[in-house]
């Protein structure tokens, strides 16, 4: 496939190990992408969501530092932030309110992300989180 | 009463009983004289005393016994031998209370039947024991008045009884043995017995009536359907009968802890009509727990080794990233993943042994032949237990400062030294871990673009640890010197 294009978005990434953080933040600048984060804890991420001047989308792991991270799913959904989640388990427990979410499974690679991220980012432009 | 009074020649043989049968002057009884009795009667009194098996035939309106001598063992009691030919009970003792109902029921007109009854046995240990009844109609030559009934009992063998009671005891070792409950009940799920194990489970007393509602109220409310369906599936007379479940019970209205159990029961059919079921029911709840545990054990396993799998891509293209070419690859690489590997040795042991700093420091040390000697290279510290999820970042970011002081550090100079010490201070919610690495005495010159290089040990130092365990660092080179410093929360 050709190089996927993220020039201009926002991307957040929500992740508690930071050699994988760090890896996804140098694959969405390569596509150009601006990278909000990334962050480790629920609290890290909320604050973040909160002060941030423009989310586009978000790479979310459901599961930090051993605590679910799907109050920051809420968070998004509420602001209308496209999110995809990332896990580390085949059969993750996702409540029934966020079934409609996709899922990325680890380890991904750059086009298990760039599949998963593109039509949730790129069929909504310019969105914004204030 | 003899011949001689009555010069009865009839009935021929019957031994003993035939005797007083012709010794009898039946002529002062309602039957009248032997001679004058039916065809019929005569017919059939002479098949009796002939009978090899135990046979008697009760005539007339009174329901007078006369019976062969293979009936004699179950009366036990030769005293009634002259008694023969007298209304019931008289004749045949308490024998006539297990069997008369029978006898009366031919008489009046009804069919013949054939019952495995208990009938009362003089001498016989338990009183009683149990014989297949047969009971038939003797009719007059119009076909229709009922003038007498023939009937046979003959015992259940003593040798199957004791079969069936060795069956029994062996069944209910094995029931006691697992802690089985049992339940029967008949087609429409009435007369529901239970015994006290199964009562229990649904949290009842022993005593306790059973039904079919009470049943209900104690399964798990999500369960109930596919329940019912099974039993309902289970009594059809195109299936097999057979009702195999496992649900939960939450006690009789909800009042009970929840239990898994397993049940099977038995349809018994005949003529294509639900006649009982039958079953067992097993607490199951333990081997729930356990399979319950070992998912949740292996979805552990599973997200941990897809979480390592993304630590080793990520550090695969670290490692790719430093290397100018795609030969000096190799090596840092296998050397990173020996590290990962000897945490999962360290982390596999199990949640009750946790990973402790000195060993992890001397574990990395030595993995680089650095054995700490106290002098050249010294470990010092209290024992402390790493939260588990710190021991990963940890262990990388040991690997490589060692890594770093043996190519270009204290670790590869003549002179040069290393102290790798810690203190745990309480502070007023938890303890706070001050590690220091410290490498002394290095002769720079061998390496010099070591001083300004960013590698992965300090990226792991400072910013995986920060990032990943909120812990401060520093990581300084000095001119003959690496000072390394972190601090984390242990609790």
């Amino acid at each position: 496939m050709h190089e996927p294009d993220l020039t201009g978005r926002h991307i957040m990434i929500i992740e508690d190990e930071h050699l994988v953080a760090e890896a996804m933040c140098r694959m969405l600048r390569v596509w150009g992408a601006t990278v909000v984060g990334p962050a480790a804890t629920v609290d890290a991420a909320l604050t973040l969501v909160r002060s941030a001047t423009r989310i586009d989308g978000v790479l979310l792991d459901i599961n930090l530092r051993g605590v679910h991270a799907f109050s920051v799913a809420d968070e998004l959904i509420e602001r209308r932030i496209p999110v995809v989640f990332a896990t580390g388990y085949s059969h993750p427990t996702i409540p029934e309110r966020h079934k409609h979410v996709g899922v990325l499974q680890k380890p991904f690679s750059p086009d298990d992300v760039a599949r998963a991220l593109f039509p949730i980012v790129a069929g909504a432009p310019g969105l914004h989180t204030s | 009463m003899n011949r001689d009074l009555t010069g009865a020649t009839w009935p021929l043989g019957g031994g003993n009983t035939g005797q007083h049968v012709r010794d009898r002057d039946w002529s002062t009884t309602a039957l009248g004289a032997s001679d004058q009795w039916s065809a019929p009667i005569r017919t059939v009194v002479e098949l009796c005393l002939q009978c090899p098996t135990p046979a008697m035939i009760a005539i007339g309106p009174e329901l007078r016994v006369l019976f062969n001598d293979a009936f004699l063992p179950l009366l036990a009691d030769a005293r009634h031998t002259p008694a023969i030919g007298e209304p019931g009970s008289a004749a045949i003792g308490e024998l006539w209370n297990s069997i008369g109902e029978l006898v009366a029921n031919a008489a009046n007109g009804n069919p013949g039947s054939s019952e495995l009854a208990s009938i009362a046995k003089v001498g016989h240990p338990n009183g009683e024991t149990s014989a297949i009844v047969s009971c038939t109609p003797v009719l007059a030559i119009d076909g229709r008045t009922v003038e007498g009934v023939f009937c046979t009992v003959l015992e259940t063998p003593a040798r199957e009884l004791e079969e069936l009671r060795d069956s029994e005891a062996g069944l209910r070792a094995a029931v006691e043995l697992i802690g089985l409950g049992r339940f029967r009940s008949d087609r429409r799920n009435q007369n529901i017995v239970w015994d006290p194990r199964l009562k229990a489970i649904w949290g009842l007393p022993p005593s306790a009536p059973v039904d079919f509602g009470v049943f209900v109220s104690g399964i798990h409310p999500e369960d109930r359907e596919r329940v019912q369906a099974a039993l309902g599936a289970s009594v059809d007379p195109a299936g097999d009968g057979v009702c195999d479940i496992e649900y939960r019970v939450i006690g009789v209205d909800g009042a009970g802890p929840t239990r898994w159990v397993a049940s099977r029961g038995t349809t018994i059919f005949e003529n294509g009509k639900v006649v009982s079921f039958h079953g067992a029911v097993l607490d199951i709840s333990e081997r729930k727990r356990a399979e319950q545990t070992n998912l949740v054990l292996i979805a552990e396993l599973e997200h941990r080794t897809r979480n390592l799998l993304a630590v080793v891509s990520a550090l695969a293209e670290q490692t790719l990233a430093s290397c100018e070419r795609i030969d000096d690859f190799v090596v840092p690489f296998r050397a990173r993943l020996a590290t990962l590997s000897r945490v999962q040795g360290l982390l596999s042991r199990g949640e009750t042994t946790p990973v402790m700093l000195g060993e992890l420091v001397s574990l990395e040390l030595r993995a680089l032949g650095a054995e700490p000697d106290g002098h050249r290279i010294s470990v010092a510290g209290p024992e402390v237990a790493l939260p588990k999820r710190s021991v990963q970042i940890l262990a990388l970011g040991l690997h490589e400062l060692a890594t770093n002081a043996r190519k270009y550090g204290a670790l590869g100079s003549h002179d040069g030294q290393l102290l790798v010490s810690w203190r745990v201070d309480a502070e007023a919610t938890r303890r706070r871990l001050t590690l220091e690495w410290v490498e002394s005495g290095i002769d720079w010159t061998r390496s010099p673009a070591y001083t300004n290089r960013v590698g992965l040990g300090r990226t792991l130092i400072e910013q995986s640890l920060p990032f990943q365990l909120d812990a401060q660092t520093r990581l300084d080179i000095g001119p003959d010197d690496v000072r390394c410093v972190v601090a984390m929360a242990v609790d």
